[in-house]
């Protein structure tokens, strides 16, 4: 199941209509069923892997808060349930063996963070342990963030999720939810999958598209995997509005960061907050002297490099410097702007690792910006790139009004909130009839999964 | 009173877009006049007057090879021709059913070249038989029935969500077709003058499996039972095409079938000096299809059975439909006779 | 200068392990580029390799009058089918280039360059072949890449042999 597509709209508006006319008690078992099914429906190994682990850490979390043996059990669930995830970044590697066909477990990673998380913070005695398995099997297998995350703070979500009981529909929550679907799938029908053409196009061919073509590849793949990424959490974030959930946020405006150090505070910021709450600070953060600090710095992004995929540990490795390098700069004045673009520019060409299938390849490529300056022929050839100028002029149309709703989303959001209803109805409208028409979407445009969904 | 207001207004607003939508639909559908024109065929049938007392069912062996206007020149026959590009057997059984509920024709031909697939064959395929076609439960049927993975069956309700693509390929057929259609056919017969004759063929290929898929049976005796309950007759032919190959164990299915169901079967490969086709002159395609002169020769011989052996009527001596049909012959003729 | 040994350290441990990743991934990459030549296929004809999805006009095969083109019932695509005395060879014509999509062998002296040629057992076939392949009625399909090889079985002997493309 891909979140953009048709049996997952279809998801959604049952889930909706079942949610909302189940008693308000009943309601969380309700959601909770539908994951299950869900889960069961996409293959018995994705229900298997997250039972396992929801009954074990519900168990140990139990155990943990009596005070017996707590340090072993908690190693002991943690290290069962981060063994099996290794296992399962591996697999990609081993499914390379025709005699092996192993299923990697849709969320694994993203529902691991989670239960490594709440057993933590129960040993760290920051909430007691949930008593009610049902609570806590729907805060592990609630469907909708097993794709792309957010990664959830049990203390966070739980009143939402599960306390919350006396639900009626809302308009007002029915309205942010669809607008925020529409976005997503706005930026993945209109933006990425233009996009994707393009760096298919350049990566396929090596040898001709090295210098611009590669700065090219690079800066679009930085709005691409942003669209892609983002565009899966506002599908996310905006169906559990729909149902009165609050999830955490993800994304803070990553490319207005004006330091590497800056831009990771705006990405993907559950996963940075779980690593600096469950790995750096566990190493001793910055209270063990500078050269500790660096070193943990530098565990954590190769940590992070590695989840990504074993072809992403220099990445990570390069982050992590970036990082130290910020550190030790302080906290100098710098001109905003310059700062912005040299940020962006530096984290698009890191983005290469993802780009080309190997790290050579990618640091060929980051090499040849510096040794090929083929701009006029980059410019002459990009009707050669994939995609014809009508859809060149409406990829960068819709850049640009991804950019202004960016810049100003404060003011707009609060312009929304005091809108007519008439307003409110026409821009919903507006963009699910845009996405309907120039979307790329259907036979003959392969919606590749997210690129988030394969981590 | 807010409330109804603000419901009033948001129901303005769905409706307006719910016609934008609608329109912008309607200008990305292909339009099938000029190009793609077998997209066109299935809708042709319906504005037809209902009176044809033989109806032809099939793929483009049908469509290609059997001209109505001949039967109606000859032996006074009023026939239409419900053919379709690689129209399977699942599809030409709920054409079939859709036919019955306009009219009751006394004699139904069905082409027997589907049976050899059981299996959706394209998308785009699928598009050609059903885009066109009226909402029916039929159209419902041969939807879910014919729908390849790729395919979704709203994309056949909203066809927006299958064409919107084609916003950058609009051309003026798209604009001058919004509101009209262009009729390509003569009573369902596809003309084509063209001569490229049979200079050889390839070799005739082994297969690993002749026999029919189950579905195919399970379709055909549900044609077969449609006839009998409407006390239709029904034949079963084999267009003289000599390419694809049709192979031996293939004919022995279907007289076997015929022979247990009691139904006639004629395979026009077998009698092809009777018929007079020469393949050096009557296809245009080296001889998977007949062109022009040889689909007047195959219409012409077949008039003649049909005449002799089922009690159709002569409808050049009834003066609504001899009317009809001079308007039809006019346009035929005229046809016939351009380059 | 405590700074500057900071640095230092950390562009050490980097060389070390950019070269240490860098040695991996070449491995890796020559390893997959070896794999991929011999990843499907190959008929031969006069010596010449014919692949499934290659261009009939880049190869030097002697002429031929029996060809047949076979247009489609709707669409702008033909197939033509050149015949030779021992096999045929299908493409499909796209923008000046002549895409094999098939070469049909059902009798004659040819045989593949595995050594199987029409009239050989199935057992034959499997010796040279080995035994990952689907059956399909009286049909033994290897896959190997992009092709197909099918040899149709008449009782225990090879009737004919096709290479297939594998359509995308």
């Amino acid at each position: 199941m891909n979140l953009v597509s048709e049996s997952f709209i279809w998801f959604m508006i049952i889930t909706t209509i079942l949610y909302y006319l189940s008693p308000k008690k009943v309601k969380k078992y309700t959601l909770l069923m539908i994951s299950v099914i869900t889960l069961a429906c996409l293959g018995w190994e994705n229900l298997a892997y997250i039972l396992f682990s929801t009954i074990s850490t519900y168990l140990a979390g139990l155990c943990i808060e009596k005070g017996k043996n707590k340090k072993a059990i908690l190693i002991g669930t943690v290290g069962i349930n981060s063994i099996i995830l290794i296992i399962m970044k591996i697999v990609p590697y081993i499914n390379s063996k025709p005699e092996f066909n192993l299923i990697v477990p849709l969320g694994i990673s993203y529902y691991t963070f989670q239960v490594i998380s709440y057993l933590v913070d129960v040993y760290r005695e920051k909430y007691s342990a949930e008593r009610n398995f049902f609570h806590f099997a729907l805060y592990v297998m609630y469907f909708p963030y097993l794709f792309v995350g957010p990664i959830n703070r049990f203390d966070q979500i739980k009143q939402s999720l599960i306390k919350e009981e006396n639900k009626k529909f809302n308009i007002e929550s029915f309205y942010e939810g669809i607008l925020k679907i529409s976005m997503g799938f706005f930026k993945k029908l209109m933006v990425v999958s233009r996009i994707h053409v393009i760096i298919s196009t350049i990566t396929g061919d090596i040898t001709t598209y090295t210098g611009a073509y590669a700065l090219l590849a690079m800066i679009l793949y930085s709005i691409d995997i942003y669209a892609d990424f983002s565009g899966a959490i506002d599908i996310v974030v905006g169906f559990s509005k729909i149902l009165q959930i609050q999830l955490t946020a993800n994304f803070n405006l990553p490319y207005l960061a004006t330091s590497i150090n800056d831009f990771w505070h705006r990405w993907h910021m559950s996963l940075s907050r779980w690593f600096k709450d469950y790995i750096y600070i566990p190493l001793g953060g910055n209270r063990k002297g500078r050269v500790r600090e660096y070193i943990n710095i530098l565990i954590v992004f190769t940590v992070s490099g590695l989840w990504h995929g074993a072809n992403y540990i220099l990445w990570g490795i390069l982050h992590g410097i970036f990082t130290i390098f910020d550190r030790l700069r302080g906290d100098k004045k710098r001109n905003r702007p310059i700062s912005i673009v040299v940020t962006f520019l530096l984290v698009s060409i890191l983005w290469s690792f993802f780009i080309w299938p190997d790290t050579i390849t990618s640091l060929k490529m980051i090499g040849s910006l510096f040794t090929t300056f083929n701009y006029v022929d980059m410019f002459q050839n990009v009707l050669q790139l994939g995609i014809n100028l009508q859809n060149i002029i409406l990829l960068l149309g819709c850049i640009i009004l991804l950019v202004i709703i960016a810049l100003n989303k404060s003011y707009l959001e609060a312009k929304m909130q005091n809108a007519d209803i008439t307003v409110k109805c026409t821009i919903v409208f507006l963009l699910i009839s845009i996405i309907l028409i120039f979307g790329w979407y259907g036979i003959g445009f392969d919606i590749s999964q997210f690129i988030y969904n394969k981590f | 009173m807010k409330k109804g207001i603000k419901i009033l207004k948001v129901l303005v607003i769905v409706i307006l877009f719910i016609m934008l939508l609608s329109a912008v639909s309607r200008l990305v559908e292909p339009k099938y006049a000029t190009e793609l024109i077998e997209g066109h065929f299935i809708s042709e049938y319906y504005n037809e007057e209902k009176n044809h007392e033989v109806i032809f069912i099939g793929d483009c062996e049908m469509y290609s090879n059997i001209s109505p206007m001949e039967l109606y020149k000859t032996e006074g026959i009023t026939s239409f021709v419900r053919g379709t590009p690689q129209q399977l057997i699942w599809q030409s059984s709920a054409i079939l059913e859709e036919t019955l509920t306009y009219e009751k024709p006394k004699v139904v031909v069905l082409s027997v070249n589907c049976l050899k697939y059981d299996k959706p064959v394209s998308e785009a395929y699928n598009r050609l038989t059903i885009d066109k076609m009226k909402w029916s439960k039929q159209k419902v049927d041969i939807i879910l029935s014919s729908m390849t993975e790729e395919e979704s069956f709203l994309s056949y309700v909203f066809p927006l969500l299958r064409y919107h693509a084609r916003w950058e390929e609009l051309t003026q057929e798209d604009i001058k077709y919004l509101f009209d259609s262009k009729e390509n056919t003569y009573n369902g017969y596809l003309m084509e003058k063209d001569i490229r004759p049979v200079e050889n063929l390839p070799t005739k290929r082994e297969l690993s499996n002749y026999q029919f898929g189950d579905i195919c049976y399970t379709y055909l005796d549900k044609i077969t039972k449609l006839c009998k309950d409407n006390n239709i007759e029904l034949i079963l032919v084999k267009a003289p095409s000599v390419y694809p190959y049709w192979y031996e164990e293939y004919d022995k299915q279907i007289e076997n079938y015929v022979e247990k169901n009691g139904i006639r079967y004629i395979n026009f490969l077998d009698i092809i000096a009777e018929i007079g086709i020469d393949y050096s002159k009557d296809t245009y395609d080296s001889g998977m299809h007949l062109n022009l002169t040889g689909a007047r020769k195959l219409s012409v011989y077949f008039a003649k059975i049909l005449k002799n052996d089922y009690n159709l009527t002569d409808f050049r001596d009834i003066a609504n439909v001899s009317a009809i049909y001079k308007k039809k012959l006019e346009a035929y003729n005229k046809a016939v006779l351009e380059n | 200068m405590k700074k500057g040994i900071i640095i230092v350290i950390i562009v050490v441990i980097l060389a070390v392990i950019i070269g240490g990743i860098v040695l991996i991934n070449s491995n890796n990459s020559s390893n997959n580029a070896d794999a991929m030549q011999s990843e499907t296929f190959i008929f031969k004809i006069n010596g010449q390799e014919v692949k499934m999805g290659q261009n009939l006009l880049d190869l030097n095969l002697p002429e031929t009058s029996n060809v047949y083109e076979a247009e489609s019932c709707a669409f702008d695509g033909i197939e033509k089918t050149y015949t030779y005395d021992n096999y045929d060879i299908t493409t499909c014509p796209e923008n000046g280039v002549e895409k094999i999509l098939n070469v049909y062998i059902s009798h004659g002296e040819e045989s593949t360059p595995e050594g199987i040629r029409v009239g050989d057992t199935v057992e034959d076939m499997k010796q040279a072949y080995g035994e990952d392949f689907k059956t399909a009625d009286v049909s033994y399909i290897y896959t190997k890449g992009h092709t197909t090889l099918t040899f149709v079985t008449n009782g225990d002997v090879i009737s004919s042999i096709e290479y297939s493309l594998i359509a995308d």
